[in-house]
């Protein structure tokens, strides 16, 4: 069953242009320059109930606004969608009763407040029976090891213990749907790794539907089975984590770093990136060498201090796939 | 109509209110210090024109005007436009309509918690300094009652005031020169300055015509029995739906706009 259906979704923005400087500021004054920007063009995807899918796609690519009209914060000026057999912006009230939502540039809890007093306030809005609420607030603080951070007022916690109690606060009311808008900014990796493990854990208990945006590759391999990848405003490709996993993260970025000094370097399937005497970046084509085959050559003929792989930053694929 | 929801954001407004203690202390020990310049300005206006009545005012019955006058101000009073106007610039408004609750209830609600803790700290307190240290005359219960609800409806008043100004922030963004115009407007045609008997007649002429009695003067002359308590209620209704009618017809552009233009 689809729980999301999403139908030739567009949105325009309008926004003043600005330049820099004072004369620019009188000019904008007096005669605003206006640009329109398209966040959304012609998005069209359906996610079934269970699904983690996750979103993504370049600084401004139009995922923020994407999220935001299906949380039904937005109006989309066409198209149309149905989730949980509601229109999220016809009825905001009713329908946001259902969904949960962390939006990682903003707060939704009371800033002078702790958040503890904004998870009793859930309580009331969410109508949440008293020890079914009591049960789920300790599962969820122990789980996020928040106990005493939610009694700190939220303008005192640092970004990464704030977005853990954003995070309770968005599932205190177990909702079926929930949206994660860079759920792990700010988060170490023990936080980043206990937060994945829940989520894929109440994925698989509750079927909750959960869709995320992320510039982290680690929370799409560790969470997602499905991406859509979306720039300027078009979805460029919608399906397996895998598939695109085969074709485009066949490269990796390899730092490696000499205890000698190295004049020299080149390998089958190596582009070298940058080159200092002691540090060197590589892209490695996986197809023609593996990764065994090259670090055991550069251990063999090198004096390495340090070798760091890595996947390529997600706007490269980008750039990859929007090139075919 | 959720009940737990608007008792719920009600607790929020009272939570907020007591985050900063101090302030508490410094509003509570401002008070009768404001009384204090008041009561001699006007002794000395008295003293200075012989008169014992003045605009049929006693000096008596004037220092009690403005001892109920704060005592009405700490009751009727929000700062709503200026949460609304930090939201907009902010882009806070999210953590509002991310929840299930109309945007206004939420608002109002609040507010109301944020002002139950102003009469615990506030207006109890001055009630009694007025008793004791300034001749508050303890008005009948009739009287008394009749006040309280006309308090209510003056901060419906003024809250639905506050509430407009703060939705002409979804255009304006910035809307700080209202808020100042809002606030020297209310103190002035609302009677906090001085009453409004002192106005020369055509400015009174004015002022008839204009919400703004309602929300200070009238629960004041109210507790003074210097007008008729089911009349002034039955005006008082007459604006708080006229302002809610018009808030209900702004607010929904207000919203539109802000989910079409994305704040």
């Amino acid at each position: 069953m689809n729980i999301i259906d999403v139908k030739n979704l567009r949105k325009t923005f309008t926004t003043v242009k600005r330049g820099q400087g004072l004369k620019e500021a009188i000019k904008s004054f007096l005669r605003p320059e206006t640009t329109t920007k398209e966040a959304l063009n012609n998005v069209n995807f359906t996610i079934k109930e269970g699904e983690i899918v996750g979103l993504i796609g370049p600084n401004g690519a139009g995922k923020s606004t994407c999220l935001k009209i299906l949380c039904g914060l937005l109006w989309p000026d066409s198209g149309e969608a149905t989730i949980l057999g509601m229109q999220p912006w016809k009825n905001r009230v009713k329908y946001v009763q259902h969904i949960g939502a962390v939006f990682g540039q903003k707060t939704t809890l009371f800033w002078d407040l702790p958040p503890l007093d904004s998870f009793h306030l859930s309580k009331d809005l969410y109508a949440i029976p008293a020890a079914e609420f009591e049960e789920r607030k300790q599962i969820l603080i122990k789980l996020l090891e928040a106990e005493d951070i939610a009694k700190q007022p939220t303008r005192e916690l640092s970004l990464g213990e704030r977005m853990r109690c954003e995070v309770i606060q968005a599932l205190l009311h177990n909702p079926k749907l929930v949206f994660l808008d860079e759920p792990t900014i700010g988060l170490d990796l023990i936080s980043k790794e206990k937060l994945h493990e829940f989520i894929l854990d109440l994925n698989k208990k509750q079927k909750t539907t959960f869709i995320i945006t992320t510039h982290d590759m680690q929370d799409i391999e560790k969470l997602c089975k499905r991406i859509i990848i979306i720039n300027h405003g078009t979805i460029i490709y919608d399906g397996p984590l895998e598939a695109i996993k085969k074709k485009y993260f066949t490269d990796k970025h390899i730092d490696i770093t000499f205890s000698e000094q190295v004049k020299t370097f080149s390998h089958k399937g190596c582009k070298v990136l940058t080159k200092t005497p002691y540090k060197i970046q590589l892209e490695l084509d996986t197809r023609t060498t593996p990764i065994q085959t090259l670090i055991s050559h550069l251990l063999k003929q090198y004096d390495v201090a340090d070798i760091t792989v890595s996947d390529p930053p997600i706007e490269e694929i980008i750039k990859k796939i929007y090139r075919e | 109509m959720n009940i737990n929801a608007h008792k719920g954001m009600a607790i929020m407004g009272i939570k907020v209110a007591t985050r900063y203690r101090w302030e508490v202390v410094a509003a509570v020990a401002a008070t009768p210090l404001a009384l204090v310049i008041y009561y001699y300005l006007w002794k000395s206006i008295y003293a200075h024109t012989g008169q014992a009545l003045i605009r049929g005012f006693t000096f008596e019955e004037l220092v009690s005007y403005y001892v109920l006058s704060m005592i009405v101000g700490f009751f009727t009073w929000s700062e709503m436009d200026k949460w609304i106007e930090h939201d907009i610039i902010k882009g806070d408004l999210v953590k509002n309509l991310i929840k299930p609750f109309g945007y206004i209830s939420s608002c109002f609600s609040f507010e109301l918690g944020l002002n139950a803790y102003n009469i615990l700290t506030q207006m109890i307190p001055v009630f009694i300094i007025g008793f004791l240290f300034f001749k508050l005359p303890i008005a009948p219960l009739m009287v008394f009652l009749g006040f309280a609800l006309s308090l209510f409806f003056a901060f419906l008043l003024y809250f639905g005031l506050a509430f407009l100004l703060g939705l002409a922030a979804f255009w304006m963004k910035k809307i700080t020169g209202l808020r100042r115009a809002r606030r020297i407007i209310v103190a002035f045609f609302g009677g906090s300055f001085i009453p409004l008997a002192f106005f020369p007649p055509w400015l009174q002429e004015i002022s008839a015509y204009l919400p703004f009695q309602y929300i200070r003067s009238v629960p004041i002359l109210l507790y003074q029995q210097r007008i008729a308590i089911g009349h002034s209620l039955l005006a008082q209704a007459a604006w708080v739906v006229v302002l809610y009618t018009l808030i209900y017809i702004v607010s929904r552009k207000a919203m539109r706009k802000a989910a079409v233009v994305g704040l």
